[in-house]
């Protein structure tokens, strides 16, 4: 399966840090890629003649939202650095901020940010994606820009006092 | 500009993740033997239909699934006494199949006193029209016997839906005096 090799080897990472971006967890990202990729490999005669990106990318972000939804990861993951780390620089902690502030967003909202923002995809291509309406795409990012707003500006505020 | 910030704080985040070298040789490796697995169990149901349903039960000393109690392979275990069953309801949206059993107590009069609903949607769930409804924008806000789920209460009975696995959605609704918890509970899928 010689196509199928070609496409792991091509596209392999840049899945890895979608699924990576949309659950937070090196581990499951693996996990999940590797079990879109096996989904694909099963149906690799059907699926190699278009382009096969598209579909194991929409199997990693399902896979990733249902997994949450069933476990409940809706904890705000704590921010900051531990105490003993030295003070990072100020793009190392709007680093931080951002993506201590992505992984608080509720599942659905964090691949939105991923597929819009770190994938480019257009409204449409992401509401295609995660089987919803392009209306729901644009509330769902608002809320989470709005959320990452929120934390920016917190952590301003309390680097100022 | 927050766009811009996000994008460069995702690059930074993932730039040293890589995937193994071996990932396509081991996922190859997975897919054939999940593809002689199902063929191995397609055989072996074949064969244990052909032997009779009754078989598996007497020989393992278990009870049998009842055929009465099933809805599109989903078992209900809880029963309250005196519940009849109505005949299913199925509909389909797109690809996604939907069986929807209920069961009833008629007090005098005909007079719906208690209800169990279970339906069973199988398929790409989260493309319908169904999903966005009850999931819509909105995240899990209730576990119900150990599942994450949407649960609403009305002044007829109780709703609760959750998905056990991206192509299994469930959704029981009770009415009167019956558990929502024990017939969530004793669901076996």
């Amino acid at each position: 399966m010689t196509g199928f090799a070609d496409f792991v080897a091509a596209r392999g990472t840049a899945l890895l840090r979608t699924a990576y971006l949309t659950c937070g967890s090196v581990h499951e990202a693996e996990d999940v890629l590797q079990a879109a990729l096996e989904k694909a490999c099963r149906n690799w005669s059907r699926i190699d003649d278009r382009d096969p990106e598209p579909y194991v990318r929409r199997i990693i972000v399902n896979t990733v939202i249902s997994r949450a939804r069933r476990r409940a990861i809706l904890r705000i993951i704590p921010t900051g650095s531990p105490p003993d780390r030295p003070a990072p620089a100020d793009d190392v902690v709007l680093r931080q901020v951002l993506m201590d502030g992505l992984r608080a967003l509720p599942p659905r909202q964090r691949a939105v940010i991923v597929l819009r923002y770190w994938e480019d995809l257009t409204e449409a291509q992401t509401a295609e994606i995660l089987g919803c309406s392009t209306g729901t795409v644009k509330s769902q990012a608002a809320k989470a820009m709005a959320r990452l707003r929120t934390l920016l500006g917190e952590e301003v505020s309390s680097a100022g006092t | 500009m927050l766009e811009h910030d996000l994008k460069a704080a995702m690059t930074a985040e993932t730039a040293a993740l890589t995937i193994a070298p071996d990932l396509a040789e081991r996922v190859e490796r997975r897919a054939r033997r999940g593809r002689w697995r199902t063929r191995l169990a397609a055989l072996l149901a074949a064969v244990l239909a052909a032997a009779g349903w009754w078989l598996v039960p007497n020989l393992l000393g278990t009870p049998a699934a009842r055929p009465d109690r099933m809805i599109d392979g989903v078992e209900l275990g809880h029963l309250p006494a005196g519940l009849v069953r109505q005949p299913d309801l199925r509909q389909a949206e797109g690809e996604v199949t939907i069986t929807t059993a209920r069961w009833i107590h008629l007090a005098g009069e005909s007079r719906l006193e208690r209800s169990v609903n279970v339906s069973v949607a199988r398929g790409p769930i989260a493309t319908t029209e169904a999903w966005r409804v009850y999931s819509g924008e909105d995240e899990l806000d209730a576990v119900v016997a150990g599942h994450p789920g949407t649960r609403m209460r009305s002044p007829h009975g109780e709703f609760f839906y959750w998905a056990p696995a991206p192509d299994l959605a469930i959704t029981v609704m009770t009415m009167g005096e019956v558990s929502l918890e024990a017939v969530v509970a004793g669901l076996d899928y």
